[in-house]
């Protein structure tokens, strides 16, 4: 039993990965992610002296290696499957803010 | 050692091409993916179809597997000489194979640098596990930041830890504990954990990212003169200037009361109320209100 508080890093805009470091947290290579730029689905913040991005990436990019894996999926269509993950996350974001306008008699019904 | 048949499992013959192994390999994957399928062996059955596919579309491993012949699956093999050559995972000794999976034996050939058979394979570093969990918090812990217990199943031990939740987190929010998954392998790093957080649902507060709403519910003549209500929060309740002429749907904002104090709002959205029965002398007075006034909230032509 390890009971020592660990720090954790939240991933959102608040916080930067480098190219390195998001192509290890989500198993594919820089030049990989390289050409998910050159491809317009992945922006980065900054691209000197390396490409940095912001963190909010690495669930949607997490997701879409993984699909890449479980269907062998070539890295186009990743780029597709990135643009609509982040579509749906986009989405998602706009329900939740409308159902926090709605009041709760009318949820519950 | 025991045989499996790859072919049979993608269900393709063994002079399929490498377009017909991976469409059949495709096919197979979207009907056993365990986020899409319900069957209890939809797991155990991708992973065969994926344990197959990873040696099919690979020549070398394709022809390695080939030179074993065609026995009956699941019966014992023993593999040709050259494969302690090639694939042998840390110069194990193939006199002693009980226990060793064929794909595990596959799986270790062009692993080393070059990667081709014959060739002298030296260890990767490989990365430890990642994990992804989720925990879900009470919205008051999430304003307040909180710290939550994880207990995970790391092989065959269990591994608990202690993680600080910052201040002000949301719905969905996504954190990355660095190094604190699996034990990376020949010097590769150590995996992490990605712990999804959920809140709770609350009896009166509803999330907005890091803003808070509930329904304020107001009678007539405090949303007509304007008052002051007391009103809840995630700390305690405080006090609320209704401005006079305050009509339903509006949003009153209390500064900072969301779920991160810098830079979130709690809102009250305020529902005008009516008393169900009315007494006599409360019948009078809308009676009077309605005669004396000249509001019209459905415009003047109607």
């Amino acid at each position: 039993m390890n009971h020592a508080s660990i720090e954790s890093f939240t991933l959102d805009s608040t916080e930067v990965m480098t190219l390195t470091e998001l192509a290890d947290c989500c198993g594919m290579s820089p030049a990989e992610l390289d050409e998910l730029v050159d491809y317009n689905a992945l922006v980065p913040l900054t691209s000197l002296p390396e490409r940095a991005f912001s963190a909010h990436w690495l669930t949607p990019m997490r997701v879409a290696a993984k699909l890449r894996m479980d269907f062998d999926l070539d890295l186009f269509t990743v780029a597709m499957l990135l643009e609509k993950l982040i579509q749906i996350e986009l989405l998602e974001r706009q329900v939740q803010a409308l159902q926090a306008l709605v009041p709760s008699h009318l949820r519950q019904s | 050692m025991k045989y499996k048949d790859y072919y049979a499992i993608l269900g393709v013959p063994r002079t399929a091409s490498l377009d017909d192994i991976k469409k059949a390999y495709r096919k197979l994957a979207r009907t056993h993916h365990p986020d899409m399928s319900k069957a209890p062996d939809a797991e155990v059955r991708f992973k065969e179809i994926g344990e197959a596919y990873a040696t099919l579309k690979d020549t070398t491993k394709r022809a390695a597997y080939d030179e074993l012949g065609h026995p009956a699956s699941g019966a014992d093999f023993r593999p040709p000489p050259q494969w302690q050559q090639d694939f042998a995972p840390g110069g194990m000794s193939f006199d002693d194979l009980d226990g060793v999976d064929l794909a595990d034996l596959l799986a270790a050939m062009g692993q080393g640098r070059g990667g081709q058979r014959g060739q002298p394979r030296q260890a990767m570093p490989i990365k430890g596990q990642d994990f992804e969990t989720s925990v879900t918090i009470p919205l008051e812990q999430a304003r307040h930041g909180t710290s939550v217990n994880l207990t995970l199943a790391d092989g065959a031990q269990e591994r608990t830890l202690q993680v600080t939740i910052p201040p002000g987190a949301s719905q969905d929010q996504k954190l990355r504990l660095r190094g604190q998954g699996g034990k990376g392998r020949n010097g590769g790093p150590d995996g992490d954990i990605y712990l999804h957080i959920k809140l709770a649902p609350h009896a009166v507060f509803r999330p907005d990212h890091h803003d808070l709403y509930f329904d304020l519910l107001l009678a007539p003549w405090e949303a007509a003169l304007g008052a002051e209500v007391e009103v809840p929060t995630l700390d305690a309740p405080v006090l609320l200037t209704i401005p006079p002429g305050t009509r339903s749907g509006r949003k009153l904002r209390l500064r900072g009361r969301g779920l991160a104090a810098d830079k979130s709002d709690l809102y009250a959205i305020v529902h005008i109320d009516v008393p169900a029965t009315l007494s006599e002398r409360e019948r009078e007075l809308f009676q009077e209100l309605a005669k004396v006034s000249h509001f019209m909230p459905r415009g003047g032509n109607q």
